[in-house]
C-alpha cells in the first residue's frame, strides 16, 4: 500500500488520534472520581487554613467537620460581576470573621485564591490560594509563607482609590500599613495580583452582609 | 544510518550533540526552571522520562508514518504520554501534583522531544531509540543543573533551599539571576565554554 | 487602562493586539518560541520570512481553535482534550497551507515553503491558543489576540535578526559565535521589554 496516498494518510492519523485520544480518555473517566475528592480536599483544606479552623485530624472527613462544625454559607447574588459569590461566615465564635472565594488573571492562567476578613471587613486575617500556574521559582512563589504571611492582619485603606487600597511592592511609602512585599523577579505576577485583588476587594466591600442568608453547610456538598 | 552502540549514543546526548549548548533546543524551559535546583531537577526528571517513552514509540511506529505527517503524529504521542502521567500523578498524589503540575506545558512544547523523535527515533529501530531518549534527556538536565547551581546561590543566597553560610552578613541578591535574562546570559557562558572546551578536544584528536 | 471588554467594540481589538504584540510579547516577555528564533534569525530576510508565516498561523489556528473550544470541546464536557486538539489543528493547519502555496505560487513555496516544518513545533502557537482561551474574548478578539501575539514574534525576531547581522562575528570568541551571542542580545533585548510589562491589564 502506498503510504504517501491520502487515503493511507488520513486513515493513520485517524487511527493515531483515535487511539490517543480513547488513551487519554479513559485515564481521565478512570480517575475523575478521585480527582474530583481530591480537588474538593484541597478546597476544604485552604478554607480550614484561611480561617484557622481547629482540625483533629488529616483525613478528608476531618476537614469537612471542622467547615460545617465553624462555618456558615451564603450566595452574595451579583458580587462577581454578573455572577454570584460564596460569602462564608464564622459561626463557632462571635468574630464573626468573613471568608470570600477571589480570583484573576495572573501571569499565565487564572488564580484562584481565598481571603479571610474580619467583620468589620477593615483588615485581612489571611490570604490563600486554590490554584494557579505560575512559573516555578517565579510567580509560583506567591504561595510560599514568606509571602502569604505578609497578607495576615494587613490593613486595608479603604480610603485610598481603588487600585491602592492594598499595594504589593513599591508603593508611596515603603512603610505603608497596606503595603506588602513584592515577589523578587516576578513583577508581572506581583502586578497582575495587585490589580485583580483591589478589583476583587472593591467587590467584596459592595456586598451587604447583614442582608445575606447564612445557612449552615450541608455535609454531602464538601 | 546504522546503529550505533549504546556508549557511543551516551557520549552524543551528553557531550558531543548535548541537546541544548550544541543542538540549541529546550531553551524555553530552560529559563523558566533554573533559578531554583530543586525546580530544575523536577524539570529533568520529566523530560528524561518523556524523551525516553515517545522516542520508544516513535521508533516503533516509524515504518507506519506517512512523511508528510510524521510531526503531527510525533506531537500526538508527546502530548498523550505526558497527559496521561499527569493525570494519573494529580489523581493519585495530588500533593507532588502541586509542585510539578506547572511543568506539564512546558514538557509539552519543549522541543528536545521532538528534536529527537524526529533526528534519531524516526530513523533508528526501538531501543537504541530508548536508549538515545535517556542519554538527552540525562544531557539535557546537567546543562540544566550547571546553570542552576550558578543561578540560585546568586539570585537567593540558597541551594536546594538551603541558606548559604552567612550569607546576611555579605549578600546581596542579584535579582537579574532570579529573572529570565539572567538565564540567556548564563546559557551563553556555558554554551562558550561548553563549545570551546569541546573545539580544544577536536583540535587535539585530529 | 484596562480595555472594557464590553465597550467599543474596535477599541478594545486594538487594545488587545497592542498587548499581545507589545506588552505580552510572546518572544521577549513570556520566552515562547525561542528555538525557531535562535536557528532562523542570522539574516533579516529570513526573520521576516519566518516571522509572516508563523504570524499567520497563530492568527487563524487561534479563531480556528477558538471555535472547536467554545462550540464543541466544552458542549462535549472533553475540554481536557484541548491539549491534544490543539496542537493537532495546529499541525493539520500547517499542512494544508503548505499544500495550498505549494499548487498556487511557486514563487512564495520557495520563499516560505522552507519555515513551514519548524511552524508545527513553535511553542508560540501552541501557548497563544492555550492563553486565548484562559482569557474571556469572543470570536473576533480572539482573532485579534492571534494575530497581535503572531505579529509581536515577527518584530522580535526580526529586531534580532537585525542585529545579528550587524554583528561583526570575527570579535566574537569562537565558542560564543551563532548561538552564544544571539543569547545575550536576546537577553538584553528582553530587559528592554520589561519597561511594557504591566501597562494593559485584562
Amino acid at each position: 500500500m502506498n503510504k504517501n496516498s491520502p487515503i493511507y494518510v488520513l486513515g493513520f492519523m485517524a487511527a493515531l488520534c483515535a487511539f490517543f485520544g480513547t488513551g487519554v480518555s479513559l485515564v481521565h473517566y478512570a480517575t475523575s472520581d478521585l480527582l474530583a475528592a481530591n480537588e474538593r480536599l484541597n478546597h476544604n483544606r485552604v478554607i480550614c487554613d484561611a480561617f484557622d479552623l481547629p482540625i483533629d485530624g488529616q483525613t478528608p472527613a476531618d476537614y469537612a467537620r471542622a467547615i460545617t462544625e465553624s462555618l456558615e454559607i451564603a450566595e452574595a447574588t451579583g458580587a462577581n460581576g454578573n455572577g454570584s459569590r460564596r460569602v462564608y461566615r464564622r459561626y463557632d465564635d462571635d468574630s464573626g470573621q468573613l471568608g470570600l472565594p477571589f480570583s484573576g488573571m495572573g501571569f499565565w492562567d487564572r488564580i484562584n485564591g481565598f481571603i479571610t476578613l474580619d467583620a468589620e471587613r477593615e483588615n485581612i486575617i489571611r490570604l490563600r490560594f486554590f490554584d494557579h500556574k505560575e512559573t516555578p521559582g517565579l510567580g509560583a512563589r506567591i504561595e510560599e509563607p514568606r509571602f502569604l504571611d505578609q497578607f495576615d492582619g494587613l490593613t486595608i485603606d479603604w480610603d485610598a482609590p481603588v487600585p491602592r487600597r492594598v499595594l504589593i511592592g513599591t508603593g508611596h511609602n515603603a512603610d505603608a500599613p497596606n503595603r506588602v512585599d513584592a515577589i523578587t523577579g516576578a513583577t508581572q505576577t506581583s502586578n497582575s495580583l495587585r490589580d485583580f485583588l483591589n478589583t476583587e476587594l472593591e467587590r467584596i466591600r459592595a456586598i451587604d452582609i447583614d442582608a445575606l442568608q447564612f445557612q449552615r453547610i450541608d455535609d454531602t456538598e464538601l | 544510518m546504522p546503529a550505533q552502540n549504546a556508549r557511543e549514543i551516551f557520549r552524543n546526548g551528553l557531550l558531543g550533540d548535548n541537546p541544548v549548548y550544541r543542538q540549541v533546543l529546550g531553551i524555553c524551559s530552560a529559563l523558566a526552571v533554573t533559578n531554583l535546583l530543586a525546580n530544575t531537577l523536577l524539570m529533568g526528571f520529566g523530560v528524561i522520562f518523556t524523551t525516553t517513552l515517545s522516542n520508544w514509540t516513535v521508533s516503533l511506529l516509524r515504518n507506519y508514518t506517512p512523511r508528510r505527517v510524521r510531526m503531527i503524529a510525533q506531537v500526538l504521542i508527546i502530548a498523550s504520554y505526558v497527559m496521561m502521567v499527569d493525570i494519573m500523578i494529580r489523581a493519585w498524589a495530588p500533593d507532588i501534583h502541586r509542585f510539578i503540575g506547572p511543568y506539564v506545558g512546558l514538557i509539552i512544547t519543549n522541543c528536545i522531544i521532538m528534536g529527537r523523535a524526529e533526528a534519531f527515533a524516526g530513523k533508528n529501530p526501538p531501543w537504541p531509540s530508548l536508549l538515545d531518549g535517556l542519554a538527552c534527556g540525562l544531557g539535557y538536565t546537567l546543562v540544566l543543573i550547571a546553570i542552576a547551581v550558578v543561578r540560585e546561590p546568586l539570585g537567593f543566597g540558597t541551594l536546594l533551599g538551603y541558606t548559604l553560610p552567612a550569607r546576611d552578613l555579605w549578600w546581596h541578591s542579584w535579582t537579574i539571576m532570579v529573572m529570565p535574562p539572567g538565564a540567556f546570559f548564563m546559557l551563553a557562558i556555558v554554551t562558550w565554554f561548553a563549545r570551546s572546551q569541546l573545539d580544544q578536544k577536536q583540535e587535539k584528536t585530529t | 487602562m484596562n480595555p472594557d471588554l464590553q465597550g467599543s467594540p474596535f477599541a478594545s481589538l486594538l487594545l488587545i493586539f497592542l498587548s499581545a504584540a507589545l506588552t505580552d510579547n510572546i518572544l521577549l516577555a513570556r520566552f515562547l518560541g525561542l528555538c525557531p528564533c535562535l536557528g532562523v534569525s542570522k539574516k533579516v530576510d529570513a526573520s521576516v520570512g519566518l516571522g509572516m508565516a508563523v504570524t499567520f498561523v497563530t492568527t487563524f489556528t487561534a479563531a480556528i481553535n477558538y471555535l472547536v473550544y467554545e462550540y464543541l470541546l466544552i458542549p462535549l464536557d472533553i475540554a481536557y482534550l484541548r491539549l491534544i486538539v490543539f496542537i493537532v489543528i495546529i499541525a493539520a493547519f500547517v499542512q494544508l497551507v503548505e499544500m495550498a502555496i505549494e499548487r498556487l505560487s511557486e514563487k512564495l513555496y520557495q520563499s516560505l515553503g522552507i519555515f513551514l516544518p519548524l511552524i508545527t513545533v513553535n511553542c508560540a502557537i501552541l501557548g497563544t491558543s492555550l492563553f486565548m482561551i484562559t482569557r474571556p474574548f469572543n470570536l473576533l478578539q480572539a482573532f485579534a489576540f492571534g494575530f497581535g501575539a503572531g505579529f509581536g514574534w515577527l518584530i522580535a525576531i526580526t529586531l534580532i535578526g537585525g542585529i545579528r547581522e550587524k554583528i561583526n562575528e570575527d570579535a566574537v570568541p569562537a565558542g560564543l559565535r551563532g548561538p552564544g551571542i544571539t543569547l545575550i542580545v536576546i537577553g538584553i533585548m528582553s530587559l528592554a521589554f520589561v519597561v511594557f510589562s504591566g501597562m494593559i491589564q485584562f
